[in-house]
């Protein structure tokens, strides 16, 4: 984008660029500013839990009341959606909830970095949870995990449609799961970017347009991250469910 | 104004050289270069987040939520049990009361029934009393006029007495007569006073 004597790119904000170059057994495992930001989020998410549940009050103050809803939340939504026997998984749930939350708010912060923002990043998360289901899936129903693809009644011929279809709609899981977060993280963030930048290209008397609606755009975007992190938990939560159900 | 924006754009955008925008091609998230330390790092911090979590701090919320529920079970329970000795005791105070109720009334009707015999026996009496009064009245009354009777009847036997001996006496007039009968009813009463 040009713009008078500047050039302007919006989408530099997503660059990966590495800071340490690192590697195991072969593996490239440098430090990115992305990693970096991906630690950030996990050391914030620890600095607001530990120090909430510090006390353990009965009388909760107001950080543990925070610490309690969210915990509530989740807990609500896995018994919602599994039920009780999905207690079990949610250490996990709640720990995805969590980190899906803090790398999307990390890139709110002036000069941040979601992580979310990452393909890659949704793309591990959203296939470590389509594993588990598949682990899951497979521990608990054995060689019924593929009978899952050819539902009982159809014509034969039928199923000849059926399978790929099914098998589509599995494997697209994954795939939908990481694109949803990384689509709404990038596209909002690429628009404050614009936002910004019309902003400071602008004169004086017309710069404030943008800026009071960068605000209004800022508040929204900390809704989307509370939003999508709910999105990718619950849409986990009916994944596991569907592994545990099918029959 | 331009600070605050510029602040807002700090490490969201770039102003490129010409060149160098010419070299990005496409979403930058699409380039693959990095792809194996984003997801090893990702997947040992998610790892490592869901061990602390799981070690350290969801054990402390289930722990204080738990220690919360028991105590507001406890507190139910109490509740419920003070709840029922409550519903005994206001009972008991019910019955009490109904009885106590039930011996106020015996009382009353008690009460009542002896004022009415009093009632009937000061009536009784103040018609005894009235009747005896009467009768002495009565008696008096027969005697004082039997006395006032006598008293005229003498009284009449000594007037005639006198007009007869004066008639008597004087060959009296009309006036003269009048003022003899006048003179001994007067002379009558000042000896009766």
């Amino acid at each position: 984008m040009t713009m008078g004597e500047a050039r302007f790119e919006p989408l530099s904000h997503f660059e990966v660029r590495p800071i340490l170059e690192l590697t195991l057994f072969g593996m490239d495992i440098s430090i990115s500013n992305s990693v970096l930001w991906i630690w950030l989020s996990v050391f914030s998410a620890l600095l607001f839990l530990l120090f909430a549940s510090r006390r353990g009050l009965f009388i909760p103050d107001r950080m543990q009341v925070l610490l309690e809803m969210l915990y509530l939340l989740i807990r609500n939504m896995v018994e919602k959606n599994i039920g009780k026997e999905g207690m079990a998984y949610f250490p996990l749930l709640f720990t995805l909830f969590v980190f899906v939350l803090f790398c999307n708010l990390m890139g709110l912060v002036p000069g941040g970095f979601a992580p979310t923002s990452q393909i890659i990043v949704t793309g591990s998360l959203a296939v470590t949870v389509f594993i588990f289901t598949i682990i899951l899936r497979v521990v608990r129903h054995k060689w019924g995990f593929f009978r899952a693809f050819a539902p009982e009644g159809l014509p034969p011929i039928l199923l000849l449609l059926m399978i790929p279809v099914e098998i589509i709609s599995f494997i697209a899981r994954p795939i939908s799961l990481a694109v949803r977060l990384f689509a709404n993280m990038t596209a909002g963030h690429t628009v404050l970017a614009v936002i910004a930048f019309f902003g400071l290209v602008s004169p004086w008397f017309v710069a404030w347009a943008p800026l009071g609606f960068s605000i209004v755009f800022t508040a929204m975007e900390i809704f989307i991250a509370i939003i999508q992190a709910y999105i990718f938990t619950i849409l986990s939560c009916v994944y596991i469910d569907d592994a545990l159900a099918y029959e | 104004m331009h600070w605050l924006l510029r602040l807002s754009l700090w490490g969201r955008v770039k102003l490129l050289s010409p060149v160098y925008a010419a070299e990005i091609k496409g979403l930058p998230q699409f380039d693959v270069t990095h792809f194996t330390s984003e997801v090893f790092w990702t997947v040992i911090s998610f790892l490592f987040l869901l061990f602390i979590l799981q070690r350290f701090v969801l054990p402390r919320i289930y722990r204080v939520l738990d220690q919360r529920v028991s105590k507001i079970r406890d507190e139910l329970s109490e509740a419920e049990l003070i709840r029922e000795e409550s519903v005994i005791v206001l009972e008991t105070y019910q019955s009490e009361l109904r009885g106590l109720e039930n011996e106020a009334q015996k009382i009353l009707e008690e009460a009542r029934s002896k004022a009415v015999c009093f009632h009937d026996d000061a009536i009784k009496k103040i018609e005894a009393e009235l009747k005896q009064k009467k009768l002495l009245f009565r008696g008096e009354m027969e005697f004082a006029k039997e006395q006032a009777l006598e008293e005229v009847r003498s009284l009449s036997v000594e007037i005639a007495m006198d007009v007869t001996e004066k008639l008597m006496i004087n060959t009296l007039n009309q006036s003269d007569i009048e003022k003899e009968v006048e003179s001994a009813i007067k002379e009558l009463n000042d000896r009766k006073n």
